[in-house]
């Protein structure tokens, strides 16, 4: 076997060391009836042969290098430079662990710093975790922490109803182990004022996303002054994309900034590994959950790297922030370092500004076929890349149609959230996506809603 | 030296990558939302690459050198699935996609729900969880609402063995639940009498460690798990020693409710510097109405050449723990690590890993007190300061550094003073085994005769001994440089 | 940077009764002397300062340190034998040391501004110390005498210097410990009389917890009290018809200083939502509050290293205050650090029935955070 090194030889000379004559009187402690079971597992096969396997099953799948992609809903298809994957593939990055010896890591604790730092300038917030599992459990642990802050004294959450649905149920998960409610504020998306109705002195938190679930901005501003008023924190759930063009929600007035980072250098992966983004105000150091980058420096007095605030981590009073993550999410947290060096100031921006023009020349495309709406659940908010449209057949069927007859993998289908949306579809639009998709979708959409 | 940040390296005016041109008309766009600088640092492609080439060379991994770090299991990840994972069709798919264009994928994850459910000797398997510790919170809400659901909700108390994962007292304040700390016998055991004296009505359920943090299986595992369960408590396995087990013990078959799994321990998946990682969840049949969903199923009916499968969620499911199905891409490797190993590689696994722990064990034991000195599993714990000697564990640990080693697992688990955990998986050879206790021979000899060097280690790494004092008192978390309008001089 | 003032003082006298089987030196000395003992305290003193010397020398950036000291065998030829210069004597003693000594030597480090009092001697000196430094700084014990049952002293010369260097450096932050002593004369004729005679202020190893697999964060014995204090705070507020009788000692006093009242450390004081209802109670008070409160919870702290939770330090507490309180509402809290240096817990309270009562099973939770208790061994 070639990832098990011992000869015969070695393996004899092993175990006369320990004293034994055979391999499996090392197991004598185990259950003598329960030992050595008989697993009905497929025969062994070589990497060559699992090779020719996986890639006959990856190959069944339809993938987004074959396919022109106008699905997003919290994961999307953006442009990955060479540098990001060549960093990833070195072995001394990837196959170490948690930088529990700073010494032997300075290489991942700086990523790490450099990942905050840039995760803060561009959410406008002035302190980032080292990573989270994801965008859901990011916001989760955000609502807990919002929990934690008001020490018992507030146990609502408002969630937006405009907020991605997954992240909704995922925090609902979370908060089963919490003494906390959650503010239900009806289908009003984009709705601030039904939103501000729900604050009071009980609330921990309010939940905004922006661009929302449907892609439009909130109004981040208002909300926050009327969540600061009424001695709640505001919780922006944001695109990273889209902060390379337009204003930070850390700079709208908002106490905590999460993200999923999959849009920063990181493959759609069928839905993971992705990126969670967690950050928030410097007071609130101390309640934020996962693992934080310091600078210091060394005997020599020499700069280095090493995590601290450890004893944050194990602060597990019912009153304070809570976590239990230990593995987080650092190397995609490290793709996510190098997107953003390679991007740059300038290159994010583009971007943000291809995907915007972009998405907004497909409505605009789109918004001329006939019997379609765009946006009908508030037509007049500005939008980043993701737009609803509404269809005169249920968006299942132009779907499949587009798949047949185009090849086009098509919007989201918003009635697997809602019957009542079965006709709408959510579209995203990146830089991946040519003018000449956009022109193959609208003519596509043209003849499947006929 | 230390390396430049990249905002010490960022100079106006650069660009890391070109883009290309605008192929559609513009639009405006809305007032007052745009930023006049979004922060980023501009660096040119050749400098992000040499800057990053810099950061690796100050790193230490798996393919660096051995790297013993207890319960962690720091084994080699074979370089095939980092190619697998990165095929179009699996890390090029999107998580929406409706599932007849995925079949690959979800065919992918349903095979590694029934080969986890086999190898654990469990009735169903969840592959959500994106983390060990994230599999224990799952696994607490899902027994909290199993004795919920009976109306047992005075149920409250957790049983903690003293050397479990230190992670589950977390994960239990994470669920609402109180923690109860067992403490261990003169074995390495749980306290039986304790733990007897603890089982009552309140007891929601045991989390147990398999084998303990001292790397010892449980020797009366059944007589433990007959007493929560004769109180009406659950057991919950913290399968992150799994290494020491696949192949030759199913778990489940001594009665435990649940346990989690480490794919990017005994799946042999990159740890990727702290993830990312996945803890599937295997569960009995009492509780598998209760997992985290969606998971994948058959379809009934499709013929046994082409099955057809589904995503579904259980009936009595807590909801989900994340977005989407989970770790995808790291499912990919493991699925193709078992794949290749079968049955009898796994076993080989198991075999070598307490093999090889055994035999370090008795390399050092005379020099390093090993305090509960019996047959180990994939690990075992000495105690880091030689007879007669008043260096620490992590004085050890440091100096280890020198010699080309990652150091073992420090001051865990908290029962054994100046523990030292070592696991040093399967996939090291004799010599290194034989080199590392070398060098831990030196470093005794070391201990007693120039304890300085011990202290101020390590002295042959990219940076000495760091100031960890300094760095939670000066709180310094993001880089106070913001970048260059132009290159000085 | 400028150089920190260390108070130090040897009681030459320290752990001569031990050796002689006499179980302390504090009344005794003549005795002492008779049967032959010899003194060892400098050389546990020795021992200590020449580590610390060392330790020093290396330590970068530089620490300067600005010793105060007493003549001759109370402190200064220690020093001086161990290399240290920055000397200065501020006390110089009678040829017979006593608890005066002590005292005065004490009185003049606090006049000239000490950081830190590092003395070598055993419980007796340590109670004669923070009768004048009075929780204000920090006293560190090198551990010379016979009895060493207070929190103030490192586990033995070495890591009493690397405490030291911890506190020089400002990794280990000072808090608060019980200072405990034997009544002397009692002890002698057979009877183990421990009293809780002060809380001391000293720099406190941390206390290391595991926060992920393998990450181990360290966190300092007084968050570990405010941890547990926030918990009982939870309970007392859960719970606002019950009256909490609080035991002595400094982890229970914690959660005086959350509820914001002024908890006696040596006392029993009542609580009851949130306020206090009485303070230094004696039996007859706490029956009195008994008969009007039928929900009733005594938060009760072992004392170190013996662990006597009832019979000692906390006689107020009578066999019928115990009775009519109950088992199931005695809270024992302490902190992880205190339970590593009492291995078993046991009650005395003069009833063997009720002690047998009380150590159950073998076993008792003990609070040791928040939402978090431990099972510890019960001896009768």
């Amino acid at each position: 076997m070639a990832y098990i090194p011992h000869t015969d030889a070695e393996r004899a000379a092993m175990l006369q060391a320990i004293g034994l004559r055979s391999m499996t009187e090392l197991f004598t402690d185990i259950p003598e009836g329960l030992r050595f079971p008989d697993l009905d597992l497929p025969p062994p096969i070589s990497e060559m042969e699992v090779m020719r396997e996986m890639r006959s099953r990856a190959e069944g799948n339809l993938d987004l290098d074959h396919h022109p992609c106008f699905l997003g809903a919290g994961t999307y298809n953006h442009y990955i430079p060479a540098t990001v994957d060549d960093v990833l593939r070195r072995g001394e990055l990837y196959t170490s662990y948690t930088p529990y010896q700073p010494e032997l890591s300075q290489g991942m604790l700086q990523a790490m710093f450099e990942f905050q730092s840039m995760i803060c300038r561009l959410t406008g917030m002035e302190v980032s975790n080292a990573s989270h599992y994801d965008g859901a459990t990011a916001l989760a642990e955000a609502v807990l922490m919002a929990l934690g802050l008001a020490r018992g004294k507030r146990r609502k959450i408002i969630l937006s109803p405009a907020l991605h649905p997954q992240y909704r149920t995922v925090v609902e998960t979370y908060l089963r182990g919490a003494d906390a409610t959650v503010a239900d504020a009806g289908d009003t998306p984009g709705g601030a004022a039904a939103l501000e109705a729900l604050l009071d002195d009980q609330t921990a938190a309010l939940v905004l996303q922006t661009p929302n679930f449907y892609g439009q901005f909130e109004a981040v501003e208002r909300l926050a002054a009327a969540a600061h008023a009424a001695g709640a924190l505001l919780i922006a759930v944001a695109d990273p994309i889209s902060l390379g063009l337009f204003q930070a929600p850390g700079d709208q007035g908002a106490d905590m900034v999460v993200a999923d980072g999959q849009p920063l250098g990181i493959p759609p992966s069928f839905g993971g590994p992705h990126l969670g983004i967690l950050t928030s105000r410097k007071a609130h150091v101390r309640g934020l959950a996962g693992r934080l980058v310091g600078a210091t420096s060394d005997a020599a007095g020499e700069r280095g790297y090493v995590l601290t605030l450890g004893t944050r981590e194990q602060h597990i009073r019912r009153e304070r922030a809570t976590s239990n993550i230990c593995t987080n999410a650092a190397l995609t947290a490290l793709a996510a370092t190098v997107y953003l060096a390679t991007m740059g100031r300038r290159g994010l921006r583009r971007v943000a500004e291809l995907c915007y023009h972009k998405s907004h020349y497909a409505a605009d495309t789109i918004a001329r076929l006939p019997g379609v709406k765009i946006n009908p659940q508030a037509p007049d908010h500005p939008f980043f890349k993701e737009f609803v449209v509404e269809l005169a057949k249920p968006a299942a069927e132009v779907n499949r149609i587009l798949l047949a007859e185009f090849g086009i993998i098509g919007g989201y289908d918003l009635g697997r959230e809602a019957s009542d949306l079965e006709q709408r579809m959510l579209i995203a639009v990146t830089e991946m996506n040519t003018c000449a998709e956009i022109d193959q979708l609208a003519a596509a959409l043209r003849h499947a809603t006929a | 030296m230390a390396e430049p940040t990249v905002y010490e390296l960022s100079v106006a005016g650069r660009q890391g990558v070109d883009l290309p041109l605008l192929d559609v008309p513009e639009s405006p766009l809305p007032d007052g939302l745009a930023r006049a600088d979004n922060g980023l640092p501009e660096l040119a492609q050749l400098d992000v690459v040499r800057h990053f080439l810099a950061l690796s060379q100050r790193n230490f991994g798996v393919d660096t050198g051995f790297y013993p770090l207890g319960s962690c299991t720091m084994k080699y990840n074979p370089k095939i699935t980092e190619e697998l994972a990165r095929l179009p069709g699996f890390a090029r798919s999107h998580p929406l996609q409706p599932p007849e264009t995925v079949p690959g994928n979800l065919a992918l994850m349903h095979q590694l729900q029934q080969w986890l459910a086999e190898i654990g000797g469990f009735a169903a398997v969840s592959l959500q969880p994106a983390a060990g510790a994230q599999g224990e919170l799952t696994a607490l809400l899902m027994m909290r609402a199993y004795h919920a659901e009976r109306g047992e909700t005075g149920r409250n108390q957790v049983l903690i063995p003293d050397a479990a994962h230190g992670t589950n007292p977390a994960s239990t304040a994470m669920a609402g639940l109180d923690v109860l700390e067992i403490p261990s016998d003169s074995r390495g055991n749980i306290d039986r009498q304790a733990l007897r004296a603890a089982c009552d009505d309140t007891v929601l359920a045991l989390m147990l460690t398999l084998p303990n943090t001292l790397g010892l299986f449980e020797e009366e595992i059944a007589e433990v798990i007959d007493l929560v369960h004769g109180c009406g408590g659950l057991v919950y396995g913290d399968g992150a020693n799994m290494n020491a087990l696949a192949g030759v013990m199913r778990p489940g078959e001594l009665g435990l409710d649940l346990m989690h799994y480490n794919l990017h321990k005994t799946f042999a998946t990159p740890h990727g510097g702290g993830g990312p990682g996945s803890g599937p969840l295997g569960a009995s049949d009492r509780l598998r109405d209760y997992l985290p969903g969606p998971i994948v199923v058959a379809k009934p009916g499709a013929a046994l050449e082409a099955p057809e499968y589904a995503f579904s969620t259980p009936d009595k499911s807590i909801g989900r723990m994340c977005t989407y199905f989970g770790n995808f891409g790291v499912f990919v490797r493991s699925h193709a690590y078992i794949r290749m190993l079968g049955a009898a590689g796994l076993r080989d696994n198991s075999y070598h890993a307490v093999l090889n722990a055994n035999y370090l064990r008795v390399k050092l034991r005379e020099l390093y007190p090993v305090p509960f000195d019996r047959l180990n599993m994939h690990e075992f714990v000495c105690q880091g300061r030689p007879e007669g000697s008043d260096v620490r564990a992590l004085d050890v640990s440091k100096r280890l550094m020198d010699f080309g080693f990652h150091p073992p697992t420090n001051y865990f688990p908290l029962i054994v003073p100046e523990a030292l955990m070592i696991e040093p998986t399967e996939t090291e050879n004799k010599e290194t085994l034989d080199a590392f206790a070398a060098a831990m021979g030196s470093i005794a000899e070391e201990a007693l005769a120039t304890p300085e060097r011990l202290r101020t280690a390590p002295h042959e790494t990219p940076v000495r001994r760091l100031d960890e004092v300094q760095a939670a008192r000066q709180l310094v978390l993001i880089d106070p440089v913001t970048g260059r309008t132009a290159v000085e001089g | 940077m400028t150089a920190k003032r260390i108070g130090f003082l040897i009681n030459p006298i320290a752990g001569m009764g031990g050796r002689v089987g006499l179980k302390g030196t504090d009344d005794a000395l003549a005795r002492a002397l008779e049967l032959g003992a010899r003194p060892t305290a400098h050389l546990r003193a020795g021992e200590t300062l020449i580590r610390l010397h060392g330790l020093l020398e290396r330590q970068v950036p530089a620490v300067a340190v600005q010793w105060l000291t007493c003549s001759g065998p109370m402190g200064a030829d220690a020093l001086q034998a161990a290399g240290f210069t920055a000397v200065e004597v501020v006390y110089r003693g009678a040829k017979t040391t006593t608890e005066n000594d002590t005292k005065a030597a004490v009185g003049r480090f606090l006049e000239r501004g000490a950081d830190l009092i590092l003395f070598c001697g055993g419980d007796g000196t340590a109670r004669d110390i923070c009768a004048i430094t009075a929780q204000e700084v920090p006293i560190l014990g090198v551990p010379a005498g016979v009895k060493m049952y207070s929190g103030v002293f490192g586990v033995n010369p070495a890591r009493t210097a690397e405490i030291v260097v911890g506190f020089l450096t400002g990794s280990l932050a000072p808090t608060s410990v019980d200072v405990l002593d034997l009544d002397e004369e009692k002890y002698r004729q057979g009877e183990w009389a421990v009293r809780l005679c002060a809380s001391a202020l000293t720099p406190y190893e941390a206390t290391f917890t595991q926060s992920a697999k393998a990450l181990i964060a360290a966190s300092t014995e007084a968050d570990v009290k405010a941890e547990i204090a926030a918990y009982l705070l939870e309970i007392i507020r859960d719970n606002p018809a019950t009256l909490f009788l609080l035991g002595p000692g400094s982890t229970v006093r914690t959660i005086g200083d959350g509820l914001d009242i002024d908890k006696t450390l040596l006392g029993i004081d009542a609580v009851i939502d949130g306020r206090l209802t009485g303070t230094d109670l004696n039996e007859g008070r706490i029956l009195a509050l008994l008969d009007r409160h039928p929900r009733r919870k005594l938060v009760l702290s072992p004392i170190g290293a013996q662990g006597f939770v009832l019979g000692r330090g906390n006689l107020q507490i009578t066999p019928e205050i115990v009775r009519r309180c109950g088992r199931a509402n005695i809270i024992v809290v302490a902190t992880p650090a205190k339970l590593a240096r009492t291995p078993v817990l046991r009650f005395d309270t003069g009833e063997p029935e009720l002690d047998a009562e009380l150590a159950g099973a073998g076993y008792i939770p003990v609070v040791i955070g928040h939402r978090r208790r431990r099972l510890v061994k019960t001896q009768l």
